[in-house]
């Protein structure tokens, strides 16, 4: 059985436990190194587990990848592979991103007017 | 600013800068570049020319680049309907690697950078606005 899940569970418990229940003192300086450590474990055995850049069996190495590199010229008739994907194939993908930019502008325009 | 000599020579850059933005913008299909760094030349070039000739235009210029690019985008969404932004509904229209042989992504290109130049001038205003 996995425990992962249980595992993780259990320390964002503890967590909460630490951050808002725990008093100052040194009982909780002590418990807050554990859970770095903890943390910091599980990040290095993750990037440990991390398949080589560029490898031939990397999962990011699909159809999806040859489509784009066959297919860029022939669909969209741009040479520049990388505009093909932003603009055409992932056109609805920049929308959001646009809309994105123009609504932080839009806030930071309305916070700073405001005072 | 009051300098001669900057404001003489800037007279003549400024159209080299806002060409170069222009190329940047329409070649985004053929050579590295598009809307986001062509559309931040031409803001930087406008915002060149308001440090140094002062915000005499600036009620006239105002929020004209937005709309603007506000009227593409709703004009596109009207015209094409569901299509809008669908991969390869425009396909290619010409020769690959020539200037006019893409459909959309020029137009996408196009709605970008006057969208950045658009922020880039919003923000000057900002900040100019509070003295």
């Amino acid at each position: 059985m996995d425990l992962t899940p249980i595992v993780g569970v259990a320390l964002l418990l503890l967590m909460a436990y630490v951050f808002f229940y725990l008093p100052v003192g040194r009982v909780r300086q002590l418990l807050v190194v554990v859970i770095i450590l903890i943390i910091s474990y599980a990040l290095l055995v993750t990037v440990a587990e991390m398949p080589t850049f560029g490898a031939e069996d990397v999962p990011a190495r699909n159809y999806v990848a040859e489509r784009y590199i066959e297919g860029t010229v022939r669909d969209t008739g741009a040479v520049n592979a990388i505009t093909a994907v932003i603009m055409d194939y992932r056109a609805f993908d920049t929308l959001g991103e646009v809309t994105v930019l123009f609504v932080a502008i839009a806030a930071a325009l309305a916070t700073l007017r405001a005072h | 600013m009051d300098d001669y000599i900057t404001r003489v020579v800037f007279r003549y850059v400024l159209l080299f800068i806002l060409l170069y933005g222009l190329y940047i913008i329409l070649h985004g299909h053929v050579s590295p570049g598009g809307g986001f760094a062509g559309g931040m030349v031409i803001g930087m070039g406008l915002l060149l020319y308001f440090l140094l000739f002062g915000l005499e235009w600036r009620a006239k210029l105002r929020r004209l680049p937005m709309d603007v690019a506000l009227v593409f985008i709703g004009l596109g969404g009207i015209l094409e309907a569901v299509k809008f932004l669908l991969p390869h509904e425009h396909g290619p229209v010409g020769m690959p690697g020539t200037l006019f042989s893409v459909g959309i992504i020029s137009v996408v290109n196009f709605g970008i950078g006057l969208l950045v130049a658009s922020t880039i001038l919003s923000i000057f205003y900002l900040l100019v606005e509070e003295d």
